[in-house]
């Protein structure tokens, strides 16, 4: 697991030729030694910027160095023009595979730093022709297409980042900028807080904690990811769930059958009771399925076991049925008049209560913007927030409206809750309307096929009383018909009841098995390993900041948090400290973080660490030579420790005696002329 | 069962009356905080009590900001968008002053009404609090949108038509 840095390269071309730095890195620890303001922090801030990940700092595009790489470079108390300038990394993997990795900081064109080009293999200390690809950085799927370059790097280090919940829902990687606060300390900000810097514009909830939990492999957060899917699975069969009933309920559109009994939301407990059933309409009344089946049914064996009667047999009866057909043409005309008016009221009703709704959310969503002014900032302070006026000091009502009336308006909270019964209230209601507008255009339709019905049958009779005597009566095999027609169009709609509720029974079961996965993952905190990894953490951490001589607090009352994983001090967060009590805390727990891997091989650290010393603060003030001594340990294990200091040199000269490290000196400037 | 509704009803017959639901755009935060983002929008981040009257009527509902985007592209005539004198501005605009988050910045000529013919601007404070609203992304989304959807563009002529037509 991790990479290592090999060599690190920077170069700047200029009118006078090239100017540049090329340093080695082995494992162990490496202490690169210059004075301040020649350019130290620029190779630290290479290691980042070369690995894609100065977006790990904050949301900027602009290359995090100074001018001596996008302007102008001094040398010899001369100014030199930059024309263009880049960074390139050798870096090495667990098996011993190499890519270099060339990206530019000045270019004519500054998309072409979203660029990294690679060659894999050791391009800068082996030169020769290597197989290169080209990745893109800082854009869209850089950590997750194909083309993108932390993708790729996460794969060379090994790492098979876990997808964890953004901020607005979306399931997203836990991205490498999440990861580096813990492996890289940037001379400004990152000293600034004894708990690591976190680029939170990318909107990661608990980025702090899911990171180390990721670092040191915690069985917890490979639960929590199982369970985001999950309740990402449950939503998922909610709307499926929705959308399958919303597509039941239309199946049977213009058949005047209604399907009755699916639950609104998913159940575990399929088929429910009372069971599902489909309700046909005549127009008038809703009557069970299999009841009118059977009705349809006796009717039509009663027509066929009669023989049809011909027009002159007929012909008695004839006037008296035209009487009585053209009744049930007018009745059914009458109800359909009625059921069209009906229906378009319940429209109107369906309309006004989404422009109620969408005021009352409207109205809703700008209570919640108010509620986070009351809670902190500038607005909170207002006067007219504690009810007093700010031109006389008199109390006033929390109200824009005449000071005189009597009205006393509700509390914030209250109102939100107000309007929070009332949404629930009006979407009830919507159901409510939409259901009965539902049935009411079914029963609408059908009666539109009775009047039709009818009016046949009357001119049917109508032509009877003109026709040929021995001919069968049209008027009886119409009926016979329209009934056959009807029957089968029933047996249609049950058929694909079948179907529908097949589709239910599976949904159900997937319904149950995401529930009581979920019911086992929420009971369980850390594991057994991720408690002993984090007691490991907690006495590597107290032990250093013994050996580093931390002063705020007692260490017997320091441990770090099973919560938040951070220290704390009987129980509450380790707050503010002296700087250099900061400093050392932060030394303590990131070197601490590297040596717990050591035991536990399973984890996914880097494999090393850079810290870019602070800025005024001088190594004299703490024990610098103690840290040192800690982090020249980690050669053995094969990991880096990368420090960048202007500590005097004949001080750090005495502090590396004996230590095995990779001592690198500079005198002046570090960008100096380069052989072409 | 009846001594109990008895006993609750006796209950509310108490000396406060009973309190009432409002609308939000009547509550006197909510409006202080939308009236930062107006003016922190204006040119100049100073604006006149008429357009506050424009911009005010616009940002409270959906509809009035569709038909307030419709004029400035033209796409409305001035008659056919209705902008509504707003009392309750000028209250809000009281309490800006005394809570002191805006301030008169000049007193305009010609004005015919006298008193009310000043020019605002933020104050200090002011400007605090629109950085603030600024910095917070989740809050006030639609009518920050709504407000950059307006941009600096609109014009005192533009205004006074709106009003020019009715008098």
């Amino acid at each position: 697991m991790g990479i290592r840095i090999r060599h690190v390269e920077l170069l700047a071309m200029t009118a006078e030729g090239p100017f540049g730095v090329s340093i080695p890195f082995e494992n162990g620890l490496t202490v690169l030694s210059a004075p301040n303001t020649s350019g130290k922090s620029t190779c630290a801030m290479a290691i980042l910027y070369g690995l894609g990940l100065e977006g790990m700092l904050g949301p900027s595009h602009v290359p995090p160095f100074p001018a001596a790489m996008l302007d102008k470079l001094i040398h010899d108390d001369k100014q030199h023009e930059v024309v263009s300038s880049q960074v390139r990394l050798e870096i090495e993997n667990d098996q011993g595979e190499f890519v270099t990795l060339q990206r530019m900081v000045l270019a004519a064109d500054s998309n072409t730093r979203q660029l990294i080009r690679t060659e894999l293999g050791r391009a800068i200390t082996q030169a020769r022709e290597y197989d290169r690809r080209d990745f893109y950085v800082r854009t869209a799927g850089s950590a997750t297409t194909e083309l993108g370059f932390h993708a790729f790097l996460s794969k060379f280090a090994g790492y098979d980042l876990p997808m964890v919940n953004g901020a607005d829902g979306s399931i997203v990687p836990l991205y490498l900028e999440c990861l580096f606060p813990y492996f890289f300390v940037e001379q400004i900000s990152g000293w600034r807080d004894v708990k690591a810097r976190m680029p939170t514009y990318l909107r990661i909830p608990e980025m702090a904690k899911r990171s180390l939990e990721f670092i040191l492999r915690f069985d917890v957060l490979l639960r929590e990811v199982e369970r985001q899917s999950l309740l990402q699975a449950e939503q998922k069969l909610r709307q499926e769930w929705t959308s399958e009933r919303e597509a039941a309920k239309r199946s049977f559109q213009g058949s005047g059958i209604i399907i009755e009994g699916i639950m609104e939301t998913p159940e575990p407990l399929w088929p429910p009771t009372p069971g599902v059933q489909l309700l046909v309409t005549d127009g008038n009344d809703w009557t069970p399925f299999s009841q009118f089946v059977a009705g349809i049914e006796s009717q039509l064996t009663h027509i066929r076991t009669e023989a049809l009667p011909t027009a002159v047999q007929a012909s008695e009866t004839i006037l008296e049925d035209l009487r009585k057909a053209e009744n049930a043409q007018y009745e059914a005309q009458q109800r359909f008049d009625e059921l069209a008016s009906d229906v378009r009221a319940e429209q109107a009703q369906v309309i006004a209560i989404d422009e109620r709704l969408t005021v009352l959310r409207e109205d809703m969503r700008k209570y919640q913007n108010a509620k986070r002014l009351q809670v902190r900032g500038g607005f909170s302070q207002m006067k007219v927030l504690e009810g007093i006026c700010p031109t006389c000091n008199q109390p006033i009502k929390d109200a824009l409206l005449s000071q005189d009336r009597p009205a006393n308006p509700m509390s914030l909270e209250d109102n939100i809750a107000f309007l929070h019964d009332q949404v629930e209230t009006f979407r009830e209601m919507r159901e409510e309307s939409r259901s009965a507008l539902s049935a009411k255009e079914k029963q609408l339709e059908t009666m539109r096929g009775m009047v039709l019905n009818h009016s046949a049958l009357v001119r049917d009779y109508k032509r009877m009383l003109r026709t040929d005597a021995e001919a069968p009566s049209a008027a009886a095999i119409r009926e016979e018909i329209q009934l056959e027609q009807r029957l089968e169009s029933l047996m249609e709609a049950q058929k694909s009841l079948g179907d529908t509720l097949g589709k239910f029974a599976d949904m159900a079961s997937r319904w149950t098995k995401i529930q009581s996965r979920l019911k086992e993952i929420v009971s369980k905190g850390l594991s057994v390993g991720d408690t002993a990894k984090i007691n490991r953490l907690n006495k590597l951490y107290l032990e250093q900041l013994n050996e580093y001589g931390f002063s705020s607090y007692p260490i017997g009352e320091i441990s770090l948090s099973h919560e938040t994983y951070r220290a704390s001090v009987n129980g509450y967060e380790l707050g503010l400290t002296s700087a250099s009590d900061a400093i050392r805390s932060i030394w303590a727990y990131l070197l601490g973080m590297l040596e717990v891997t050591r035991t536990f091989i399973d984890a996914n650290h880097i494999g090393f660490i850079v810290f870019d010393e602070p800025k005024q603060q001088s190594a004299a003030d703490f024990s610098f030579a103690a840290l040192l001594k800690r982090a020249a340990t980690s050669k053995a294990k094969g990991q880096q420790v990368i420090f960048s200091t202007s500590e005097k040199r004949e001080r750090l000269d005495e502090m590396l005696k004996g230590l095995d490290c990779n001592y690198i000196k500079f005198d002046g400037k570090m960008l100096a002329p380069m052989p072409k | 069962m009846p001594d109990t509704e008895q006993a609750a009803t006796e209950e509310g017959t108490g000396v406060q009356p009973r309190p009432t639901p409002l609308p939000c755009d009547l509550r006197p935060i909510w409006r202080l905080a939308v009236l930062v983002l107006i003016l922190n929008q204006c040119r100049q981040k100073r604006a006149t009590i008429e357009q506050l009257h424009v911009m005010n009527w616009s940002i409270r509902r959906r509809k009035a900001q569709d038909q307030f985007l419709a004029y400035l592209q033209g796409r409305k005539s001035p008659n056919e968008v209705v902008v509504r004198y707003d009392p309750s501005l000028t209250r809000a605009v009281d309490f800006a002053l005394a809570e002191g988050i805006v301030v008169r910045y000049e007193k305009l000529d010609g004005g015919d009404e006298g008193g009310s013919q000043y020019r605002l601007t933020l104050s200090k404070l002011g400007e605090k609090l629109a950085e603030e609203l600024m910095a917070d992304e989740e809050n006030f989304v639609v009518e920050k949108a709504f407000l950059r959807d307006i941009g600096q563009k609109i014009t005192q002529t533009q205004i006074a038509d709106l009003f020019k037509w009715r008098r």
